[in-house]
This record gives structure tokens, sequence and C-alpha cells, in this order.
């Protein structure tokens, strides 16, 4: 009746349960790399490996996950005999880990580095937090852009996959070192699946819940990196980029993209491939396995794929980081004019007919969110989070039909962006206006804002509130105050997209005549968050023009002496709650010509 | 080799801000504390001027004994008179004398399963007289510490494959056992009998805890879930699901909240009536136990970081941290608050001494 956990503990206990065995909670495998590797090289090599690490958190230190390339899923039993070695290791780490007494956690030591723990161990090889001490036979495989990759991880990294094929972001960087610089290497990558389950999001509690077994096993693909074959030397000499790989659901894809499941989780995998084992190497055939062939994982990369975002705070942190985004983002200048805008519709409105769902980031083939009118009734500026603003409406393409009460908003689009020219549009001025009205409607509290780069505490007024407007280096600061901002960028863009393909007409003339076929923006709480709602009309009546005018008079600039005020309502503190009535054609049209009026200039993707 | 701990990151009122580590003027800082309400927004928490200050709040801890059990120490429990440690290993608990200074070896050895299963758990019963080791078995063994050297009183078996948690009742009259298969065995203590079995959890329980007025069970399990049991009527209350594995839980003896430790990393303070709580992000790795300070004001959980967090209740000021050399897999706080008992996966325990 006792359980023997020695030998095939896989065999005895289902994968959650095992991951409750001793074994798996003190990390053997872990453990018995680290005391194999301590027995091999010198007291001082452990002293430069904590050195190296250094004690920012998470600086890399923790995250380099060079796993000795074999795919072994046994346990081994805790290796009594080794203690020895490894307890005089350990002291030696804490010493050594002692002198960074400044880092946040103790040195974040490579040695017990907890390099994120496999879920349910029995699968090592795809998240084995592997020793960082070099040795000059090993390869090594440092991920770069570490600490962005652990803030998108700490949320549940989400990854866009479409028809088309999405690129990655971030995407996936590293740098080799330990190869022989005279042999020829073929460096690939592939994407493996973490756990057989398909996940949803449950937006009310922010959080993936597990929704049944995985779909049936896609076609292996791997993506072979163009630069390959190359020399070692040539490989160790620069930063390796897989940022041309596309993730595509569409499982008949033949333009050698890398196939995936949505809502199901993915872990990458580089390998490094000897030139003579590279003779089985081909996109649409598993990575060969061998001698010469080595697999690394970085368990900080794992990514549940989605053709919508699900969290906010992913857009969020998407457009605040993706470069090429870098129009969303506050530039400073504001250029909100109406030349500007027409400018930016004028690209539109060629494309009008041949958008497809496809074209617009983030609109899920699947329908999956339930349809629920994104104003919660909360009239007294209760903020409350739209998580569906995120959510795929069972859209299908491509007309833009939302049934009266899908208040859906596709997901984000603004955080969809990839370098894709297809397009040719430019994300441009959409943090601009994107920021203003953040600033602006957030400006309540009558808090200064920062920039939206700097975070800021929205609504927490008491004198203890911090303001995390550090100075110094941006992109490490993703401050969670931003959720809620999240909100309200996640809510324009996919408004942006209905928006766009207006007729042009006068502007006011449109808006008052098509009250009822409006796209209503409800405005949802008082503070940063807002939904919105989409009548079906496909005549998107908010025409350009008008949001223009809106807009400039909201960001205090006037572009035109357009009609403005017309359609304006009193100006508001913060964002209006709307009655929860459906297609009503009153808005606040300061806050919404801002808002729509950015994520007009929101390109067609992003990744 | 007693070590401080690392005295709290973040002055009070910082809001949940860690400064960054190597700093320079303009560091970066990152919120840990972050307060959920019931519509599911999340804000960083701006910490209250007490938080880290004030009566019954620790400054820092600092390592007493280190007993050198020889096994993971995948359990541990600390007597009231904060005489004895108990650790529980493979096979075995050993039995460790506290109260003096000096080298430990074991003052009794109890062996309660086979020499390669392991014990999960092992409370003390409220007299500090008998105590009660679950493990990697069917059978839950109580053992009467009085007698001259200690003995098996009782032997209480059942028909899972093992027990991950134990909870005693404060009248001492029951004790429920979390079992792999996901139910929860309620024993009559006296006439040794099962009471009931809890079941509702899909797979197995892995943490339980009593709220103070011995009313409601709380159990964590490996399905994701947290739920609540009425011990009157014998049926749940209330179910919360959450998006990776339950590994450790509390309540708090004397307010409405109760801290999971989460596989997922996360430490999340539920308030038990109402639908908010707090998330903490101090952990790097699974959280493998917890437990309150008899005042309620503070609590701390370890983790397979090897680290042990301090946090202020409810709102997870952290107090303090110390990084130990491996996984953290036990914990226990002695009741007047002054010892802090960890087990490790270097095969010892650790005892710390609390500095107010």
């Amino acid at each position: 009746m006792a359980e023997k956990r020695r030998g095939s503990p896989c065999s005895m206990l289902s994968l959650k349960a095992h991951a409750f065995s001793v074994e798996a909670l003190i990390g053997a495998e872990k453990q018995q790399q680290l005391q194999k590797k301590r027995r091999k090289l010198g007291a001082e090599e452990a002293a430069g490996a904590v050195d190296d690490g250094g004690c920012s958190r998470g600086g890399g230190a923790g995250e380099k996950g060079p796993s000795e390339g074999d795919e072994g899923t046994a346990l081994p039993p805790p290796a009594g005999a080794a203690s020895g070695p490894a307890r005089s290791g350990a002291d030696l780490e804490r010493g050594a880990a002692g002198g960074c007494e400044d880092g946040f956690q103790q040195g974040a030591s490579p040695l017990a580095s907890p390099g994120g723990s496999p879920k349910g161990s029995p699968a090592p090889s795809l998240a084995r937090p592997g020793t960082p001490l070099p040795s000059p036979q090993a390869p090594r495989v440092d991920l770069q852009g570490a600490e962005l990759w652990k803030r998108f991880h700490e949320i549940g990294t989400e990854m866009i996959i479409t028809k088309a094929g999405r690129r990655m972001f971030p995407a996936m960087r590293v740098k080799i070192s330990g190869l022989d610089p005279h042999q020829q290497y073929y460096i690939a990558m592939d994407i493996v699946p973490v756990d057989n389950k398909r996940y949803r999001y449950v937006y009310h509690s922010s959080k993936w819940m597990v929704a049944g077994n995985a779909d049936s096993p896609v076609p292996p693909r791997v993506y072979i990196h163009p630069d390959s074959p190359a020399s070692g030397e040539t490989w160790m000499r620069q930063v390796i980029s897989f940022d041309k790989l596309k993730l595509t659901n569409n499982e008949l894809d033949d333009q050698g993209h890398i196939i995936l499941h949505s809502m199901h989780k993915y872990q990458p995998r580089v390998h490094v491939i000897r030139k003579d084992c590279g003779d089985d190497l081909s996109p649409i055939k598993p990575v060969p396995s061998g001698e010469g062939v080595k697999a690394f994982s970085f368990p900080e990369t794992v990514f549940t794929t989605v053709t919508a975002y699900q969290n906010q705070q992913i857009t969020r942190l998407k457009i605040d980081r993706n470069p090429f985004a870098k129009g969303f983002r506050d530039s400073g200048r504001n250029r909100m004019g109406l030349e500007a805008l027409v400018e930016s519709y004028a690209f539109w409105r060629p494309s009008l007919r041949t958008l497809t769902f496809e074209d617009i980031p983030g609109i899920p083939k699947q329908g999956n969110a339930s349809s629920s009118t994104l104003l919660q009734g909360t009239g007294n500026g209760v903020p409350a989070t739209h998580p569906h603003l995120l959510s795929g409406s069972s859209c299908s393409s491509p007309a833009f039909h939302l049934g009266p009460n899908t208040s859906q908003l596709c997901s984000l689009a603004p955080a969809d962006y990839s370098a894709c020219a297809r397009s040719g549009l430019t994300l441009n001025r959409y943090s601009t206006s994107l920021a203003e009205t953040y600033n602006r409607l957030t400006n309540q509290a009558g808090e200064t804002f920062a920039p939206p780069r700097t975070p800021s505490y929205v609504g927490v007024s008491s004198s203890t509130s911090v303001n995390m407007s550090m100075g110094g280096t941006d992109g490490d600061t993703f401050s969670c105050p931003q959720t809620s901002l999240s909100m309200q960028i996640s809510g324009m863009s996919p408004q942006l997209q209905y928006i766009m393909p207006s007729p042009s007409s006068n502007a006011f003339a449109t808006n008052q005549t098509h009250q009822g076929s409006y796209n209503t923006f409800r405005l949802h709480s008082p503070c940063a968050l807002y939904g919105y709602n989409f009548s079906t009309s496909p005549k998107l009546a908010a025409s350009p023009e008008k949001i223009v005018s809106s807009q400039g008079s909201f960001l205090g600039s006037s572009p035109s002496g357009t009609m403005t005020d017309r359609q304006m309502l009193p100006p508001v503190e913060g964002v209006h709650l709307l009655s929860s009535g459906g297609q009503q054609s009153f808005f606040d049209s300061r806050t919404l010509g801002s808002l729509t009026l950015s994520s007009s200039q929101v390109s067609a993707h992003m990744v | 080799m007693p070590g401080r701990t690392k005295a709290s990151p973040c002055p009070p009122g910082c809001g949940g801000v860690v400064p960054r580590a190597g700093s320079c003027p303009g560091f970066l800082s990152r919120a840990y504390s972050f307060h959920v309400s019931a519509d599911g927004q999340m804000q960083p928490v701006p910490f209250p001027s007490d938080a880290l200050v004030g009566a019954g709040i620790p400054r820092h801890a600092r390592q007493l004994h280190t007993l050198a059990h020889g096994e993971v120490v995948c359990a541990v429990t600390i007597s009231g008179s904060t005489q004895h440690v108990y650790t529980g290993g493979k096979g075995c608990v050993k039995v460790w004398d506290v109260g003096q200074p000096g080298a430990k070896t074991p003052v009794a050895q109890l062996d309660c399963l086979n020499r390669d299963n392991y014990i999960r758990s092992c409370k003390l019963l409220p007299d500090g007289r008998s105590l009660i080791v679950g493990g990697e078995a069917s059978t839950l063994s109580i053992w009467d510490l009085a007698a001259p050297t200690p003995r098996i009183k009782a032997e209480l078996t059942s028909s899972a494959p093992a027990c991950y948690a134990l909870a005693v009742s404060p009248d001492a009259k029951v004790c429920f056992s979390c079992c792999s298969d996901g139910n929860i065995v309620v024993w009559d203590l006296q006439n040794q009998t099962m009471v009931r079995q809890f079941q509702g959890h899909t797979d197995g329980a892995s943490c339980i805890d009593i709220s103070d007025y011995g009313t409601r069970l709380w159990t964590g399990g490996l399905d994701n879930t947290v739920r609540c049991w009425d011990l009157r009527e014998g049926r749940q209350l209330q179910q919360h699901d959450f998006s990776s594995q339950i590994f450790s839980l509390g309540h708090c003896p004397n307010q409405d909240w109760l801290a999971v430790g989460m596989e997922s990393s996360n430490v999340e303070i539920l308030h038990v009536r109402k639908p908010e709580k707090y998330q903490l992000h101090l952990h790097e790795s699974c959280v493998l136990s917890l437990k309150f300070a008899s005042c309620g004001r503070w609590f701390v959980s370890t983790g397979k970081d090897n680290l042990l967090n301090a946090w202020r209740t409810p709102y997870g000021a952290s107090i303090f941290q110390s990084k130990e050399s491996s996984s953290v897999l036990s914990c226990d706080i002695s009741r007047n608050n002054k010892y802090i008992v960890t087990g490790s996966g270097d095969k010892k325990a650790t005892v710390y001494e609390v500095v107010y």
C-alpha cells in the first residue's frame, strides 16, 4: 500500500500528483545536475559563476537555461552520497552570494537557481533549469532580453497565432557560447507543448484554467535559423535572433511556419546541431536527436497561444515594449491635427474592402467569449475590468457584424504588431493620443501625470501611494497600475477597426443621422477603464473628421474650427458611464473621440 | 552558522515596491503585493505605516540551530514549550531538544513508516503529549510522547495510499487527514475511528487548516481548488478555483483571511467572506508551506526557491526573507511566535529565533 517513489514515479502517479512528490518539491533533478557540476568543476568556478550571475534579479543569472540536451525524463533518486560535496558547494555559494548583499534575493544564485520548475517534472527536457556553469565542451545558450520575458511570464505570456502566420513578441534572441569555433553548426528552433491540456482564460478571475485535453498533435515544424549552417565562431559572435519565425494555426500551412493549436501552452526550444548530425534536419520533421544535437529551453519563455489577447496586462506590456509599436507610445509629438488624421485614414479606406478579419489583428476565428455588455451598469464610477474587451467575439469574417449585444471588442489590435510590411501601416501617434487620453482622464485624482511609460498609480489617493515614476532606465518597470490603463488601450484599437472604414461624409451630419446605427462607446469607468459597445451597423458612423475634431479639442489643440462643440458633451472629468441601453449615440465625444482617434492610427496588426 | 535574515527590502509606505538589486539612483522598482478587488482589478498595495513596525511584528530572524536530520525534511513541528522540534523525513520522525544551545543530535526517533516512504506531516496535539504522523502510507500513527520512550499509541488506517497533510481540532477530539486520493478523512481520536470523509477534491488534497473557531475546515488541492467545509454539517461551503495547484494554506488565527501558497509561486491572501484578495509575488517557485503566527499579524511562507518569506497579514508587506540552501518544504512557528522551524531539501531543519 505504501507507494514506492523510487524508480519510475511517473508510472505510479498522475502528472499532477507527481508534482507534489518529494522529489519534485526539492527539485531533485536540478540538484543532481548541480552535484555533478560541482564535482567536475572547482570551487573557483562556482564562485566565479555566482559573481557572473550577479545580484540583479533575473538579470539573466537565473534565467540561463542550458540543459544538457538529453531528453531523459527519469528522476534520479536524491543522491545521498553526493551530499558531502553538495553541502560544501552550498556553503561556498552562500559565502559568495553573501557578497552581493544588496541583491534583492541573495544573488539569485545560479547554483541554486530556481530556474522555474517545470509543471509536473516528468518533462524536464522542456524546462530544465540547467546549470549555468560553463564547461568548455558544452554549448551554453543565454536568453537575451530575459527581463522582458520574465515580465511577460509573470503575467502569463500570450502569443497571437493566425492563419497567415504571426511573429512572436518578444522574439527569441539568444547568445551562444561554448561552441567549437571551427565546427559548423545549424541553429534551429522548435516549439513544443508544455502539457496535454487546452486552456481557457477566465475573465472574472483573470486566470487561465484548464479546459480539457489538448487537441491532437500538430505537424512537427522546425524553424532553421537562416544563417545556418555557419561556423561556431560566427554563431558566437552575434546575438542570434529568431524574430522572423512565425506562428500559425493553419494545420495545412505550406509556408514553413510553426503550427500550433490555439489556447495551448508551448515552450520554445533552441537547438544547436552539429553539421554532421544535421542530415535529418528539416523544417517539417521533428528535430533530430543525438549526440551532436543539444536543446535549450528557458522556462520563462513558455507562452499560451491565442488568437486574441486575453489578459489586458499582456496587451499593455506588448504595446509598451515592442519597438515596432513605438507609435503608440508617447512620442512627445502631438500631431493630432486634422490633416494627420485624414492622412492616416487614407491608408485605410482603400483597403476597406479587402480587410478581412485576418487582417485585423487579434480577431479570433474561434468564438470563445460570451457576449456581455461592457458596461456593467456600474454607473457610479466603480471601475470594472473588461476582460471582454479582449475576448474574441464570435465574429465571422469578413463583415463587421456584431450582434446587438455582442459588445465584444475583437481583441486587442494595437497590441498586435509585427514588422510585417503587408499593411504598410505604421503605428504613429497612437500612443500619443492614448497617453494624453490617459493623462487627461485619469487626472481626476489630481495627480500629475508622467508620460505613460512612467507608471503611476491610478485611483490610489492615499498619501502613501507611491508614484513609481522612477527615472532612469525604462523597460523593466512594469507596474500593475497600468493594468487598468490597458483596458482603455485595448478597448480602443478594435474600435478603430470598425471606425475607420467609414464613408467620408460630413462628420456631424453623419453623427446625427446615424445615431441609431452608431457604434456606441460606453465609457465604463471614471478612472481609466473604458468599455466599448458596438452596434451592428457596419456604417461606422463615427466618422474620422468628427473624431478628429473632438480629439483635437480634447487634447487642447484645436485642429480646426470644426463642429467639435456641437458634438461635444460638456467636458467631463473622466469618463462617462453611459447607460447600458445598447445602441446609444450619446457618448462623451471628447473622450470617445480621442480614444477612437488614437486607435484609428493603429496599423493593421501587430504581434 | 547562524545567519541573519535580510530585513525587508522596502520601507513601509513604499506600496509594496521593492528596490531592485544593484541599483543606482533612479533604480527600478517593482511592486510585489497587489490587491485584487471583487471585479478582478489588480492594484499594487500602498502599505500602511505600521506594516513593518509595531508590537508583535518581527524585525528579522536569526538562525539558531541546524538539525541534521539526514533526509529531506518534509514535515516539522515545534512543541508548545518550544523545547522540542520534531522533524519528519524518510520513514521516521526525529525528536530534537532545542532548549539549550549546542550541537544537536536527536533525542529520540519514531519509526513510523517504511524506510523508503516520506513522512509528509506531523502534528502535536494541543497538550503536547501526543504526536500524529502521516505520510506516504495508508496509516497514520499516533505516538505517546509522555511515555519514557515515545511509543505508538494507535494507528489509523484509511484506504488512501498517502496522507499529505494533517490538522488537529482545537479540542483535540478530532484529526483531519488530507489524502492523496482527494478525500479528507475525519478521525475521532478517542475512539480511533473514522467519522466521515469530505469528498470533493478531484486530485490529491495537499494542505489543510481549521478556522479559528474550529467550525470550518479549509483544504487546498492539486486540483487547483481551495475548499471550505463545514464541520458540523459535513458539507462543502465554498470553493475557490485557481489556475495552479495549491501546495499550502493557512487560516489566520483571528482574522478573516486565508493564505494560499501555490505551485505558480504566488501567495494569495483570500478574504473568507468577501471576494477580495491580495496577491503576493516574492517567490520564484512553488510555495511549499505556509504558517501563520498565533497572533495572526504575520505569517511565513517557504518555497522551492529556497526562500523563507515573512509577511504582514493581510496585504503581504515583506517583513524579512531568508535564503536557504535548498527547497524549504515545511515550516512551523512556535505558539509564542518566538521560533520558526523550517524543513529543507538539504536534509536538515533550521530553527530560527524571531527577533522583534
